[in-house]
């Protein structure tokens, strides 16, 4: 009878362990619900993720009341956004947020709010342009420029590149494309899908703009073991040199942008830094604002009000911030935003 | 070829073979070198005995910690709160741990080949090179000539409805005073099963496919009756695809590891003590590549190493060891600037004081590392055990423990930082051991730990860039408990095992201000964590059931993404029947019972429910010498 006891005994505690652990439970994600989104009153943040943790989300912030969405784009999808968030390209009241190691660009419009869609078997994307019809889109890998169709929103083709292409902007109807793999600037003909010029550039040149008297500034962050600096080039629209500045920074500059009057290039360097972009030279560099002390500045944004947005990837693992700045570097605002934050983008 | 085909050509090939034995033939002298050897007061743990009865990663159904991308794809392992790099895992007296990424991934060394797999916490004096902060795993071939008494075949065969595959053979035989086993194992992941996509469709594909082939053969020879010679042989050839991850549209990534490992070991009794001489040879070639995104890595890893050692009795009570190893290790690769070749001297000496007090032992274990780049601190480990009842102990240790950085730390392009420190701590052990606790419990144990481990070596980011650099502290501590059962009533034999471990793990220091993770839990280190295998045996048919219960993984260090917990329930039923010299055992098995959608690495999906069988047949025809 003893026997019986034991065995019933451990019976009861093999149930026990077997069917009194706990449940899981998925996220309640669920999230803000807009009708629309009225222009001028939020910045969408794009918060990377951590890579291959699938993390990645679009995070929504009302200026008015500060309130923060985290989950804005999978309140109006129903699914998580993917793995590495790299940009946002608007056309119109469409956003398409081109997602990298997902190798997909989510289609959202604002107006009324919708999910349209997905671009899928993109190589690995990175930037987003569009002209007549058909969007262009920059990969990481396989060199290649991806094409395609706006309305059927497949790849409907690729045009060759030597390396990594990441940002682009257009010349008329031709595209000029940055290299930082090359490295370097190339003009290409999307019509006869060649290349018909280039520009040699830094190591690791990402960042281009048009500015507004169409010349070009190209920003190359260097060779990563600090022996090629960072620099800043200036061309005219037919891709001569007007200027070249050499950065030496206290570390690796990874935050960087134009200001709203597109006349200074600002970059993190332990401080708010900045170079005059004249017409035909850029100065050296000089401080704007001290930074209080930054674990991981990664990202740097302005609105159209001059207001700079610092992003804090802290250990590229967590929840980052986003610190707000006025144009003199008062701090107005700081708030806790996704996992690797990296841009806040006026909508 | 199918596999039931290759099965059935294997079963005709052995049969023949087993037929033209004559099973009188072997014969094998009772000799055994007769001495005083030097083991640790605390025994190591034995998680594995040998046998595959799940279609699970090996070592899944243990107390380690698995970080699983796929069913024989790439997993790491770690226990106690520590990182996969401070782990060891041992094969002869051989360090198997990849020195360019510091880890080992487990799902390449099929436990089930080995007659046990022992996890040892801390450094351990008859493994050389350990002393890392984790444990040490150490994959067990016996070389004691009274199981090589005559001639044992078992081969078996399984498959799942993932058309997953396993067919693997164990034989040993025993000629004169020789004993040879030879073992293969032949498996094929396809891995194809079901999983629920972030929105919300399900569907089956496959998730990476992997095959691993795996040989070993294992010479044991009585030289004389005080002299003899092991001869360990492994040839590997893994080739797998890294599946994507939930959120990748494809991943054309794959693998191919090789690897031909050879280790001897001669042992000369003189007198009352033994020296020993273990030379081994280990060449791993490593390729990586991706076509789409044209990365590509090839990489030969060769070691070699000779150890010598003595141990005996100077004085009567006083068991010593001293041993000497030397290690060249050298690295041929394209990811590096440079290749690599470091030479290690490993000295170290080993004291037990049996008795001095009434049921009171002492030992003590020193070492210490010289090599080119970073010599080692004095090591130290201190173990001391009562024993006041025949039927319990009482155990303590003591020790600290290092880890240099991996190579990759080093030397990686650019980024790789030569100025790395070694981490460095201490940690210290206590527990109590009852045997025949009645009501056929068989032993009860319960350990409490702590470690400390300082120079904490983290890649971290600056901007984009990263970067590895000494960062931060970790304090681990916690308690594991285990119960052993083992009951007949009547017909029907009840045996189970439980294991229970809690753990806090945490950071003590800032890696940077405002660092979220500080006072948390560590990523993927639950709390709680139970264990519990339940056998029920009448006459021939057994009903086996493992349980693995997890409490919260984070994944993140602020812990806003985590896993939830996670139930995991295998169960299997089988059937023994006998065919003229040969048993035979047939199970059906069910992994993951409840249908659990579960992730052993964030995003990556593991099988669901999954339906299985196994045959083994088994030759027994040996011959006891009494």
């Amino acid at each position: 009878m003893q026997s019986l006891k034991d065995l019933l005994g451990l019976l009861l505690i093999a149930a026990i362990i077997i069917f009194g652990s706990a449940c899981s439970s998925d996220d309640d994600n669920a999230g803000n619900q807009n009708e629309s989104l009225a222009k001028g009153k939020y910045g969408l943040v794009i918060n990377e993720g951590g890579f291959q943790q699938g993390n990645a989300s679009l995070g929504l912030f009302d200026k008015d009341t500060r309130e923060y969405n985290p989950n804005f784009f999978q309140s109006i999808s129903g699914s998580p956004l993917g793995d590495i968030f790299q940009s946002i390209y608007f056309r119109n009241e469409t956003a398409y947020l081109v997602v990298n190691n997902s190798s997909t660009i989510e289609i959202l419009n604002l107006n009324p709010l919708k999910h349209l869609g997905s671009i899928t078997d993109l190589p690995s994307p990175r930037y987003m342009t569009t002209r007549d019809g058909f969007g262009y889109v920059s990969n990481l890998f396989g060199n290649v420029i991806s094409v395609v169709g706006l309305e059927e929103m497949r790849v409907i083709s690729t045009m060759d590149f030597p390396g990594w292409s990441e940002e682009m902007i257009w010349l008329e109807n031709d595209l000029l494309v940055s290299c930082p793999s090359c490295p370097g600037l190339y003009l290409i003909d999307v019509e006869a899908q060649m290349i018909i010029d280039s520009v040699a550039t830094g190591p690791n040149s990402s960042f281009l703009r048009k500015l507004p008297n169409g010349n070009i500034l190209s920003f190359s962050t260097g060779s990563f073991d600090g022996e090629i600096l960072p620099s800043l080039l200036l061309l005219d629209e037919e891709l001569n040199k007007l200027d070249r500045r050499e950065i030496a920074p206290m570390g690796f500059i990874g935050a960087f942008e134009l200001d709203e009057s597109q006349s200074r290039f600002l970059y993190f360097d332990g401080d708010l830094m900045f170079i005059e972009v004249n017409d035909d030279h850029l100065s050296t560099p000089q401080t704007l604002f001290n930074v209080d002390e930054l674990t991981s500045a990664y990202g740097l944004s302005l609105n159209s009000n001059g207001q700079i947005f610092l992003t804090n990837a802290r250990d590229f693992n967590s929840i980052g911030e986003i610190i707000v700045y006025d144009k003199d570097g008062m701090l107005l605002d700081r708030f806790e935003a996704g996992v690797v934050p990296s841009a806040v983008v006026e909508y | 070829m199918h596999q039931w085909q290759y099965l059935i050509i294997i079963l005709v090939l052995f049969s023949l073979r087993v037929e033209s034995q004559p099973i009188d033939t072997f014969e094998i002298e009772e000799i055994q070198i007769q001495t005083t050897r030097l083991y640790s007061l605390i025994s190591a743990d034995t998680i594995s005995a040998g046998r595959k009865v799940s279609s699970s990663t090996p070592l899944h159904f243990t107390r380690l910690q698995l970080r699983e991308n796929n069913p024989g794809g790439i997993t790491t392992f770690n226990t106690r709160g520590t990182t996969p790099q401070q782990n060891t895992i041992f094969w002869a007296g051989m360090e198997l741990n990849n020195p360019m990424l510091g880890l080992a991934d487990l799902s390449l060394f099929p436990a089930y080949l080995f007659d046990a797999v022992l996890l040892h916490q801390g450094g351990n004096p008859n493994l050389p090179f350990s002393g890392k902060p984790g444990g040490s795993l150490e994959l067990v071939t016996s070389s004691d000539p009274k199981l090589a008494d005559g001639l044992s075949l078992s081969l078996s065969n399984l498959s799942t409805e993932n058309r997953n595959s396993l067919t693997y053979l164990k034989s040993q035989i025993a000629l004169s005073n020789t004993s040879i086993g030879i073992n293969a194992a032949y498996s094929d992941y396809r891995n194809r099963y079901k999983f629920t996509h972030p929105n919300g469709t399900t569907k089956r594909q496959s998730h990476g496919r992997g095959i691993h082939r795996n040989s070993t053969v294992n010479i044991h020879h009585q030289i004389n009756n005080s002299s003899d010679l092991t001869l360990n042989t492994w040839i590997q050839n893994t080739e797998r695809q890294v599946p994507p991850t939930l959120f990748e549209q494809s991943s054309s990534a794959s693998q191919r590891d090789k690897a031909i490992r050879i280790a001897a070991h001669y042992r000369k009794q003189l007198g009352r003590s033994l020296l020993g001489f273990r030379p081994g040879f280990n060449r791993e070639v490593l390729n990586y590549s991706d076509p789409v995104s044209g990365e590509f890595s090839n990489s030969t890893i060769t070691t070699r190493q000779v150890s010598t050692y003595w141990t005996g009795q100077i004085i009567s009570q006083l068991p010593l060891k001293v041993e000497a190893v030397w290690r060249n290790r050298s690295i041929q690769t394209d990811a590096y600037q440079v290749n690599p070749s470091e030479d290690d001297l490993l000295l170290s000496a080993g004291l037990r004081i049996a008795d001095i007090l009434p049921n009171f032992s002492a030992a003590a274990y020193l070492r210490k590392k010289y090599s080119a780049r970073s010599n080692s601190p004095l090591l130290a480990r201190l173990e001391f055990s009562i024993v006041p009842k025949y039927d319990r102990k009482i155990f303590i240790s003591i020790e600290n423990h290092h880890r240099n950085p991996t190579l990759n730390d080093l030397y990686w392009p650019i980024l790789g930082n030569p100025d790395l420190k070694s981490e460095r701590g201490h940690a210290a052990e206590s527990g109590i051991r009852l045997k025949n606790g009645g009501h056929g419990i068989e032993y009860l144990s319960g350990k409490i730990f702590y470690r400390r481990t300082d120079r904490l070596i983290y890649w971290s980011n600056h901007s984009g860039v990263w970067k590895p650099e000494n960062l931060s502290a970790v304090v681990a501590y916690g308690l594991d408990l285990e119960a052993k059962y083992d009951h007949e009533f009547n017909k029907l034999k009840i045996g189970a095992n439980l294991n229970y471990q809690f753990l806090k793990t945490s950071l003590i220091e800032e890696r940077f201000p405002g660092d979220p993770s500080e006072g948390k839990q560590l990523p993927y280190q639950p709390e709680h964590n139970i264990l519990s295998t339940v056998s029920l045996s009448y006459k021939s048919t057994v009903l086996t059931f493992n349980q693995k219960w997890t409490s919260t993984r984070y994944v993140s260090s602020d812990h806003s993404q985590y896993l939830s917990p996670l139930l995991l329930l295998s169960a299997g039923i089988g059937h023994f029947f006998s065919i003229g010299p040969t048993t035979w055992e047939v199970s059906l098995f069910c992994d993951n019972l409840f249908d659990k959608e579960f992730f052993s690495v964030s995003r990556r999906p593991m099988p669901g429910r999954t339906l299985g069988i196994q045959l083994t047949t088994n030759l027994n025809n040996k011959r006891c010498n009494h």
